[in-house]
């Protein structure tokens, strides 16, 4: 057989535990003073209808369906954290969305890009009305999954970070990833995982671009092409480089992670440029 | 092989397969796993020749049609079309109905150059009850158009569409085929609404450079100046963008040059109000104004004050000072430098604005509220007929607020805000008036636990708890104990949900016309135009705009955010006339 078929970065890693990785909790709060003293107790209901929200937006086939959302867990080891929150503007406070990312314990600073006005300074806050507050949010928070510029910016500034794998194989000259097409949704044409990696004698980094995430049910994952890699001197010709085995072996790197860099979701499962792939 | 690979179990498997092909006996599903896993790995001659090792016969109808539909994807792969064709033609003569068999070969005749002959077979494949149809129905579209029978393609894209309301390409699709190019504007409006600015641009960019009717072609450029409004572009980056470029190479275009030639101003800088004048004819375009409004707030929030001012003097100029949105803006840029004397002839000329014109409550609403608080919080309180003042600006909020509550039967009303209570009723006791802030408190302190809102009704009246005895008047101290009574009973919500019994629609022609009757369709158009209106869901409102673009309704633009009132057009005699209608509820 000439084609060959090797598991790079193999880790002692089950299935089971990758799945964690993808976990992602998510929750909405309630943090600007004069909202918080507002609603009183009915803020819960606000902050639970919101989370509720988010986990249905979130896990959208057109926003980031490869992710495992959840909601108060504490083990998970992702956080997307919504926050209502008040700053000072103009005589009073501007009441703003803020969105916080925490990436296995570490946190990233507040992304601005994804930042919304809620009510401006001078607007009619209801702060005492919960239904009122949750109409408002909702619409708020339901038009900015809905904007294609908010969903790549949110994949940024977050999901691109979320490691989907820790391990890679390889069958002749594309990548296998494992998880599987079922669960990445990812249209071949337009999506790209990226495989970042570090060198284990010197700890020099690396990356590797992959597309065209096509079914492979035989491992539970997708196989890929290579479009590109940035390590060392390689240069692909045709989607490969000699040295490519040679330099990923699982002697050789450390520190494998491959994540969602660029997602369309896949509208017709089981195909290929329309062909049906699997009866 | 580098010996530190490990290697793994199922490549032993494949291995063997491919060095025999001869197998021994399993089931037909690990056959076809195993060959599908040859294919996807590029292996497919080997995949052929496992395939062909097995005795077809033996697996019955289902697995000889099931064989040869792998036999076809393996010689596709090979680039072997005409036996993949073969293949495909025989799994179909085996089972007439098989779906997957059907779309993949009439993919190899649409690829060959015969769409025909792949659409007459998707059109079986879409027939069948089948997960897969919309990817069949997805293809059938692509089939028929390029066999030029464009209606079949739109209304495959349309049903595909409506089947998968995010997906962006089949959306575009529907919207692409369509002949009239104000309703392609009028449906990239909308798919922008929806979130997706980027795809509305690039196909109204698209199709710009068709060229159709002069009102065609404004139509489309409407579009692509609202979807830059909601791109939020900073006018320093602007010419780098790729629209940029495209808008330059579509200036060659005559009925739209000078259109273009505005956009492009309005980003290079120049906010003159003498410069615009495309897009002001025959009547203001509302996406224009979003435009001019959308550049003004970038340069508010990158604090260039001085370029946001002269933007927001623009789109104002540019509405006929009625844009509400404007005014607000301004009034927070001279309360934020201080320009009180700017604020108050603002203020003033907007209490000289026919409200009642816009029929806009809700934006009427949010102005006062916004000049009141600013006046407030500048201890400005004024009277009633002073609108430079907290107790004009708040008073007409809330006139406002009961103007719109009034036209809207259902759905979500203006409440009453405690703090713009608090605010008014602290002015009217600082400016000596006691018994008229009492009242106020009181009164909304009502309607709040009417509402369930005990915290809010606790809010407005924390001033005459502290002290009670300050309520001269009897009949505002009756009214207090009760609403205080009422504060300590326990919480009843009944909620009454009344539906109209009758429904009136008025229409008149907005540019009168002697001699010009409604259409025939009348009758039909207002019975829709109730239901567009009055309709529970947007799914509902859609399918109703759609019965009313087939009888000829267009441009069917609603002027307030009820719906209630709004404006269309349709063809009457040959001439297409534009009518506003008024729905009333009783």
């Amino acid at each position: 057989m000439k084609q060959i078929v090797l598991a790079l970065f193999v880790l002692p890693v089950a299935m089971a535990a990758m799945a964690d990785a993808r976990r992602v909790d998510v929750r909405f709060v309630v943090e600007a003073k004069q909202f918080v003293d507002g609603l009183g107790s009915s803020r819960k209901s606000v902050e639970r209808a919101m989370t509720q929200l988010l986990l249905t937006e979130c896990s959208d086939p057109k926003s980031f369906p490869f992710l495992e959302w959840v909601n108060s867990d504490a083990a998970a080891p992702n956080r997307l954290v919504v926050a209502l929150v008040e700053k000072k503007s103009g005589g009073d406070f501007e009441t703003r969305l803020e969105y916080r990312a925490t990436i296995n314990g570490g946190g990233l600073p507040p992304e601005g890009d994804l930042g919304e006005s809620v009510y401006r300074w001078f607007d009619a806050k209801n702060a005492d009305a919960a239904d009122v507050l949750k109409a408002r949010l909702q619409k708020k928070i339901h038009a900015q999954f809905a904007s294609e510029s908010f969903r790549r910016n949110l994949l940024r500034y977050f999901v691109s970070r979320i490691p989907l794998a820790e391990n890679v194989g390889l069958a002749g000259h594309r990548v296998i990833v494992e998880v599987p097409a079922k669960t990445l949704q990812a249209n071949e044409d337009e999506s790209e995982l990226e495989v970042s990696f570090f060198r284990k004698s010197d700890g020099q980094p690396g990356t590797m671009t992959l597309g065209e995430p096509l079914d492979y049910p035989e491992r539970a994952g997708v196989l890929c092409r290579i479009k590109g890699i940035n390590f060392d001197d390689l240069l692909l010709a045709d989607g490969w480089h000699p040295r490519i085995p040679e330099v990923l072996g699982p002697s050789k790197v450390r520190g494998v992670r491959v994540t969602m860099v660029k997602y369309a979701p896949k509208w017709f499962p089981d195909s290929h440029l329309g062909s049906v792939t699997s009866d | 092989m580098r010996t530190s690979f490990l290697t793994c179990a199922f490549v032993v498997s494949a291995t063997a397969f491919a060095a025999g092909a001869q197998v021994a006996p399993q089931t037909l599903d690990a056959t076809l796993r195993a060959a599908r896993k040859l294919i996807d790995e590029g292996s497919a001659a080997d995949a052929l020749a496992m395939l062909g090792a097995n005795d077809a016969r033996a697996f019955g109808k289902r697995g000889q049609a099931r064989l040869a539909f792998y036999q076809g994807r393996a010689y596709a792969r090979l680039g072997d079309e005409k036996k993949a064709i073969a293949a495909y033609e025989h799994a179909i003569a085996v089972e007439p109905s098989y779906g997957a068999a059907l779309n993949n070969l009439a993919l190899l005749f649409s690829r060959g150059g015969d769409p025909v002959r792949a659409a007459a077979l998707l059109e079986r494949a879409i027939a069948l009850t089948d997960p897969r149809r919309p990817l069949y129905l997805d293809n059938y579209a692509a089939a028929s158009e390029k066999a030029g029978n464009i209606e079949a393609a739109r209304r495959a894209y349309a049903q595909l569409a409506a089947i998968q309301p995010d997906n962006v390409d089949a959306q575009l699709h529907s919207i692409r085929l369509l002949d009239d190019p104000r309703r392609i504007a009028l449906q990239l409006m909308k798919l922008a609404g929806r979130g997706e600015v980027s795809a509305a641009q690039s196909l109204a960019l698209d199709l710009l450079a068709r060229r159709f009717d002069p009102a065609g072609n404004r139509a489309l450029l409407s579009v692509v100046a609202r979807t830059l409004a909601a791109q939020h572009i900073d006018p320093r980056r602007f010419g780098s963008l790729p629209v940029s470029s495209r808008l330059e190479t579509l200036r060659g275009d005559s009925p739209i040059a000078d259109g273009i030639a505005e956009i492009l101003l309005l980003y290079g800088g120049t906010a003159a109000p003498a410069r615009f004048r495309w897009w002001r004819s025959p009547v203001p375009d509302e996406s224009f104004a979003a435009l001019i409004r959308d550049i003004g707030e970038t340069y508010a929030t990158t604090n260039n004050e001085q370029q946001a001012e002269a933007y927001f003097k623009l789109a104002l100029d540019y509405t006929g000072g009625t844009g509400g949105e404007e005014l607000v803006e301004l009034a927070d840029l001279y309360y934020t430098q201080n320009r009180i004397a700017d604020l108050d002839a603002l203020a003033r000329r907007a209490a000289k604005r026919d409200s009642a014109a816009s029929a806009d409550f809700a934006a009427e609403y949010r102005l006062h509220v916004a000049l009141g608080t600013m006046y407030a919080y500048l201890q400005r309180r004024g009277n009633v007929r002073d609108p430079t003042s907290a107790i004009f600006q708040l008073t007409e909020a809330t006139r406002a607020a009961a103007d719109y509550n009034r036209t809207v039967k259902w759905g979500p009303r203006i409440p009453d805000d405690p703090k713009t209570i608090e605010l008014l009723a602290n002015s009217h006791e600082r400016s000596g008036d006691l018994a008229r802030s009492l009242s106020i408190r009181v009164d909304a302190a009502a309607a709040f636990v009417a509402d369930g809102r005990k915290t809010a009704a606790r809010a407005v009246l924390k001033r005459i708890a502290a002290d009670p005895t300050i309520i001269t008047d009897a009949a505002v101290r009756q009214h207090y104990a009760q609403v205080v009574d009422d504060l300590a009973k326990p919480l009843v919500i009944e909620t009454a949900i009344e539906f109209p019994d009758s429904v009136q629609v008025a229409m008149s022609l907005a540019v009168p016309i002697t001699g010009s009757k409604p259409p025939p369709l009348g009758n039909e158009i207002s019975g829709l135009l109730a239901k567009y209106v009055l309709a529970e869901s947007d799914d509902e409102r859609d399918r109703t705009e759609d019965t009313l673009r087939k009888l000829g309704v267009s441009d069917l633009e609603p002027t307030t955010m009820s719906r209630m009132t709004g404006e269309f057009v349709v063809d009457v005699g040959g001439k297409a006339l534009r009518y506003r209608y008024v729905v009333r509820s009783e």
